[in-house]
């Protein structure tokens, strides 16, 4: 085998195993939702990209977060959902499943995701998936909602209009 | 008689004598009363982890005039015992035969008979058999697990037919495709993330069924839990949901495409695949075309596993609500027929229900008929148009369409927004691939794939043609050619697009495309997409956008154009509903409460209102499948990066350059990527960004100008704080980060913050289209959109809320009018006003 034909043959194999590496699946996380856990929640980051007056706080990940988490961030849904439901719902319950930081409009977020269920004083249930800001207890996102299949479907929730509106 | 005749008998007499041994061998049990085998040892462990089932309903097996009041013995088979699950408890797993192997999920599927704190999975009886005494309630719940793991099982044959062709038929290899190759690597085949042991991405991973559900007449699927309830009937104690296996295959087939629309948002990785934070859905809340779309598959999942074209004949029936899958069915009206001219077709029979006809009714249910029937008339016509033995006709014909199904929903539900794999069929990895292929991307695809641009007719059913074009037509059944396809789609006025959008354009520049390789390349001039043939089009009209406006106030006719409701009852409940419908929605604290709603029929501070625009068709053919947005968009440019403050774009002759408008700068083009106009770290703003809809009106002297809310709160002496603001949840220690100011006097609550109509006649408003036969003015929660109102705005402010609508059967809301490939807009243009018709909604705040 000539000099040529070697260059040739470890070029080829050179971008081949280049292209392996580019297309691999890639260990690390999304670029933009990261799962996390709780390492310190206090830990300010001391980089020079940080922004003034936001304390930037880092996950064992490495991922860093802005937003302070409250350690009665449930509580808050929980009385924010009691406000909707008034005296309508007879059980709430509201059990965690992830803690992950997510970019929102350009800021990087803690959040819970969260399963809620609700149980009404008629005896109906119903749950969905939900993501909280510990911070503020602000619900961002809801998902998974329960799929009614009733008999009756004119029987459903409707209301009546006041016709005199005519601006 | 002749001997030969007696001679038969003989034969007969003697088989029967032959038979009678056999049976007696096998130590024949007597059924008591109570069903249950008495005298059986089972010892031989012929019946071992077996059970006596109904393999149908009660109306199917002792006929029509049967029950309510039911005992199941009749109609459960106590001769063939069939096989329930071996393990100890009633639970059974999930084997997908993926390719040559099969993926294993362990105890994937749990029956209960009813929901409770303490509840535990039923053990196995001591015999070894699941047979227990007919209508006690560890009978039902084994009956579920029977039905369930059929329905799964067929699912996943269908999966296999699918994965078999997508990745080793010689027509379809090297080219993309949307079902991952990975599933079994991520194990989203089912409600499973492969995650490490001290992690808990899904609370549960499994599917919990309840057979004997306390909600009166009603079934539902939660895929939070997830779980499948079954209802009952407090007339009729006796009389159960579950008791129909359609039932439980419809609410099956609900969890099926939850699968199915979330195959693409988990990705194989080390230690362990990643997941994307939200899943998808297909439904939203109260009338919309996603959800009819789930009905409607729903219904025909029931189609493949039973074969019949109805569905709940048992559970619906009996109150009147069943409905069904083909136009050939007695219950439908005389005017449908299984021909071109009688299919059940959109949008003349959206509000169609076929057991009260003469009333119109906005419901998912009914609706989702026109997607079952399609369903049903593409399989029938794939049986009599391709090459399938007549023994296989249905199981074949349905496997097609269940490949349609998955490539279909696949696509839709795609969060990760790659949509795209690498040609050894791995996943892209987000951080090393730059382009995005569907749902914008990764960050608003929620966003967009639920509510800016969610799956309507139109989307659905262009994919799924796509989707025939590629695999029926180009591979399966090349028998079923475009032009069939089409005229049956069109039978059902569902041919709604011009091309199949298979042009692979990225999401955000219509430049870049991938091939059917995969490979992706920038072209100077698009590849354009195919289009359909125009003369396939004759029951499908399509109509200008120009033509949707609001209603014009008319007394004589009671017609407003607006509604509001603004009473505290109405808005409570309404409030309630969203909650237990899952949409709590974010209401602001101290400045907005349904305490201040003063039942005024005006916008009044503090307020929380509903506003139902009262849009009108002025063209000549019905408009369907209406969506209108109160969602942010890119319809401002930013003046100052300090305060996001803004001037509105000038998009019409309502909002002009001479009230504050813009006419150039970042108005000339969309932005690309959904950036609220909210605060970044660094104390400023974005340079550009989607702004809220509502514009407040400003006095600058002699001037009158329509600016940023932000900027009115600062310059008419109001001087309110971020803490007055609508939406703030900071406090003095720490900022809100989802905060935004510019919606701070007035704004569409996010989760209420969309609105659907389904259809609205030639020359009528939405009122009055709906009103036939609806005298009261009763209207479905999907109607409104909710605004909060902040309590200190001064009355007599003036506001303009510029919400945005499109349809599902619009000529120019998908694609610009000026490009002869009639290219379907990209993603990145539902940030702006080209695929919409802007509805300005004006209104002054007074108490």
């Amino acid at each position: 085998m000539t000099k040529k034909k070697y260059f040739y043959l470890f070029s080829s194999l050179f971008i081949l195993g280049f292209m392996i590496w580019k297309l691999r699946p890639h260990s690390s996380q999304n670029t933009t939702v990261q799962d996390a856990k709780h390492v310190d929640s206090t830990k300010l980051s001391e980089s020079p990209m940080d922004k003034p007056k936001i304390q930037v706080k880092v996950f064992a990940t490495g991922e860093k977060y802005e937003n302070t988490p409250s350690q009665d961030w449930k509580a808050k849904v929980e009385s924010h959902l009691k406000v909707l439901a008034g005296n309508d719902l007879k059980e709430i319950q509201i059990q965690t499943e992830r803690t992950l930081v997510i970019s929102r409009d350009n800021h990087n977020l803690l959040v819970e995701s969260v399963v809620i269920k609700l149980t009404n004083t008629q005896n109906s249930r119903s749950s969905f998936r939900a993501m909280v800001d510990p911070q503020t207890g602000k619900i961002l996102e809801t998902w998974d909602r329960t799929v009614f299949d009733p008999a009756h479907v004119r029987e459903g929730f409707r209301y009546k209009l006041d016709p005199r509106y005519t601006n | 008689m002749t001997n030969s005749f007696k001679k038969h008998l003989g034969h007969i007499g003697l088989v029967w004598i032959f038979a009678l041994f056999i049976l007696s061998a096998c130590n024949p049990t007597e059924i008591t009363s109570s069903g249950q085998r008495a005298g059986t040892s089972y010892a031989n462990g012929q019946l071992a982890n077996t059970a006596f089932v109904y393999r149908d309903s009660p109306y199917i097996i002792e006929g029509p005039n049967y029950g309510p009041d039911v005992d199941m013995a009749g109609s459960t088979d106590q001769s063939i015992p069939e096989f329930i699950t071996d393990k100890p408890l009633l639970q059974s797993d999930c084997v997908f035969p993926f390719l040559s192997s099969n993926a294993v999920l362990q105890d994937c599927v749990r029956s209960y008979a009813s929901k409770s704190a303490s509840q535990q999975l039923l053990p196995r009886k001591a015999d070894g058999t699941w047979i227990f005494p007919i209508n006690s309630p560890e009978f039902y719940q084994v009956n579920t697990l029977f039905h369930v793991n059929k329905g799964i099982s067929t699912f996943y044959n269908k999966l296999k037919f699918t994965f078999d062709n997508l990745y080793s038929n010689p027509s379809f290899v090297g080219k993309t495709k949307s079902t991952p190759a990975y599933l079994p690597q991520t194990g989203m085949f089912w409600f499973q993330a492969i995650t490490p042991a001290n992690e808990n991405y899904f609370r549960n991973s499994f599917l919990s069924t309840y057979a004997l559900c306390n909600f009166e007449l009603n079934s539902q699927f939660s895929p939070a839990e997830p779980e499948l309830c079954f209802g009952n009937w407090a007339k009729h104690p006796t009389f159960l949901f579950v008791q129909d296996p359609s039932v439980i295959y419809h609410e099956l087939g609900h969890a099926l495409i939850a699968v199915m629309m979330n195959y693409r948002n988990g990705r194989p990785g080390s230690p362990a695949p990643s997941y994307h934070a939200l899943r998808s859905n297909l439904g939203g809340y109260g009338y919309e075309e996603s959800g009819s779309i789930g009905e409607g598959v729903a219904d025909y999942f029931s189609f493949v596993m039973t074969k019949r074209t109805h569905f709940a004949e048992w559970a619906l029936s009996k109150v009147h609500a069943s409905r069904p899958i083909s136009e050939s069915d007695p219950l439908h009206i005389s005017a449908l027929s299984e021909t071109p001219e009688g299919r059940l077709s959109y949008p003349q029979y959206i509000l169609y229900d076929p057991n009260d006809p003469n009333v119109p009714i906005e419901d998912v249910h009914y609706a989702g008929q026109i997607v079952s029937h399609y369903l049903v008339a593409l399989t029938k016509s794939l049986q009599s148009n391709c090459s399938i033995p007549t023994e296989q006709l249905h199981d074949t014909s349905t496997s097609y369409v269940m490949m349609l199904l998955n490539e279909t929903f696949s696509e839709l539900g795609d969060l990760n927004a790659v949509g795209l794999d690498t040609m050894w069929n791995t996943a892209y990895d987000p951080n090393f691939f730059a382009y995005r292929f569907t749902n914008l991307d990764e960050n608003a695809s929620y966003l967009w794939s639920q509510i800016i641009n969610p799956p309507t007719y139109r989307k659905f059913f262009q994919i799924l043609s796509k989707n025939i074009n590629r695999y029926i037509t180009g591979g399966l059944c090349t028998g079923f050619t475009q032009d069939e396809s089409e005229k049956l789609l069109d039978d059902y006025g569902l041919l709604l697009f011009k091309t199949y959008n298979n042009d692979g354009s990225s999401t955000k520049n219509k430049f870049v495309q991938y091939s059917s390789t995969g490979a992706v390349s920038t072209n100077p001039t698009p590849v354009a997409p195919t289009q359909t043939h125009e003369n396939n089009r004759r029951k499908s009209v399509l109509v200008s956008k120009e033509l949707l406006g609001l209603a014009e106030v008319d007394t004589v006719n009671d017609v407003a154009t607006f509604y509001i409701i603004d009473d505290q009852a109405n808005m409570t409940n309404i409030l309630k509903d969203l909650l237990f419908k899952g949409f709590p929605v974010n209401l602001s604290t101290g400045v907005a409460s349904t305490e201040y709603n003063n039942a005024n029929i005006k916008v009044s501070p503090g307020e929380i209102v509903g506003i139902i625009p009262n849009l009108k068709n002025k063209s000549n053919s019905v408009m369907a499948g209406i969506h209108l947005l109160a969602t942010d968009w890119d319809h401002g440019h930013i003046t100052d990066t300090t305060t996001g403050n803004f001037k509105p774009c000038v998009y019409d002759d309502v909002t002009t350059a001479a009230q504050g408008g813009e006419t150039a700068a970042s108005c000339t083009n969309t932005l690309s990527s959904y950036n609220r106009n909210i605060k970044l770290g660094t104390g400023l703003y974005n340079t550009e960004a989607v702004q809220p809809v509502c514009l407040v009106q400003i006095e600058d002297g002699d001037v009158t100008r329509w600016v940023s809310q932000n900027e009115f709160r600062k310059k008419q002496g109001l001087s309110l704080q971020d803490k007055d603001c609508l939406g703030y949840g900071g406090n003095v220690v720490v900022d809100d980060f989802t905060f935004n100011p510019h919606e701070c006097l007035v704004r569409a609550l996010p989760g209420a913050n969309s609105a659907y109509y389904s259809k609205i006649d030639p020359q009528k408003s939405y009122a009055e289209t709906i009103r036939t036969g609806n005298p009261d003015h009763i209207y479905g929660p999907g109607n409104a959109i909710l605004f909060e109102v902040n309590k200190w705005i001064p009355p007599g402010t003036k506001f303009r809320c510029r919400l945005r609508a499109k349809f599902s059967n619009c000529s120019d809301c998908f694609n610009d009018p000026t490009d002869s490939s009639k290219d379907d807009y990209i993603d990145a243009e539902y940030n702006g006003q080209k695929p919409f018709k802007i509805i300005n909604f004006d209104f002054d705040v007074n108490d």
